[in-house]
């Protein structure tokens, strides 16, 4: 069932690590430790909105 | 009037901010209008998947071409050929909920909906408190290529629940990738408004698709 929109997610998504690498390649400076760390923070607080949004969403079409 | 040369520049500056903006938000509008289109014909001829060749030569073919063009006025051609063509892959997706699921019509609703949703809220929260997010780049480029290691494992072991983890990665990184190029174009770190539409474009159908997925698997009632 969801094996070719996985495939095609997975197209896409090789195909933003190109532009990504294409953009970062004269930007090493991304990797340093803080902007990993703050990131994770930036990512992690979306992460838990994002859970429960989808949470509410699907609770919306069960009901 | 200001004759500060520092606040002119500024002021020149915020206006160039404001029309890639703008700019990229007409296009990508216009974009996901064609190919949401280009779906709806592909469910109603009930089209089939063109095969892993053509679609691999398709996506990278017309992104590269894109980016190729991204200065010249053919460029608008070859993304509304990028889009149109992720519009027709769209089709069988949605033809396999709409035929598998007795609520299909009403999953993709309520994806598309929560793609707009998440879109629009990311987007304002950007534009309005202008923070800048570049700093996320490294951090989204890995979790990118983790997604890609995972989908390939998913390729070969048919595990559900590593599938819908590829699903819950693929909606935080696409949320990650609206704020990245939203903050991008509002810093003037992107000025080429055909390849923020096709960033913006890719990380809209990322999200729809997966929330589509987990949708299906937790709120989906399939055909007996």
């Amino acid at each position: 069932m969801g094996g070719f929109s996985q495939i095609i997610a997975a197209l896409i998504m090789g195909g933003l690590a190109v532009y990504f690498i294409f953009q970062v390649k004269r930007q090493p400076q991304i990797f340093e430790k803080s902007k990993l760390i703050k990131s994770l923070h930036t990512m992690g607080i979306m992460a838990l909105i994002l859970i429960a949004f989808i949470w509410l969403c699907i609770a919306f079409l069960r009901g | 009037m200001d004759n500060n040369p520092y606040i002119v520049r500024k002021q020149e500056s915020v206006l160039a901010t404001n029309k890639v903006l703008r700019n990229t938000y007409l296009l990508l509008s216009l974009t996901l209008l064609f190919s949401a289109g280009m779906a709806v014909l592909s469910v109603a001829n009930n089209a089939r998947s063109p095969g892993i060749i053509i679609t691999l030569v398709g996506i990278y073919g017309l992104m590269f071409l894109t980016q190729a063009l991204r200065n010249s006025s053919w460029g608008l051609l070859a993304v509304f050929a990028f889009t149109g063509f992720m519009g027709y892959l769209l089709g069988p997706i949605l033809n396999l909920y709409l035929h598998n699921f007795s609520n299909g019509g009403e999953l993709i609703a309520t994806a598309l909906g929560a793609t707009g949703a998440v879109f629009l809220g990311l987007s304002a929260y950007v534009v309005t408190t202008r923070k800048d997010f570049s700093y996320l780049a490294g951090f989204i480029m890995a979790a990118v290529i983790g997604a890609l290691i995972l989908c390939v494992l998913g390729i070969f072991f048919h595990a559900p629940i590593l599938s819908l983890a590829i699903s819950f990665l693929f909606v935080l990184i696409a949320s990650g990738m609206i704020l990245f190029e939203t903050s991008q174009i509002i810093q003037g770190g992107e000025t080429n408004y055909i390849m923020a539409t096709v960033s913006l474009y890719v990380a809209i159908y990322n999200l729809f698709i997966s929330l589509l997925q987990i949708f299906g698997a937790f709120a989906g009632n399939r055909n007996q």
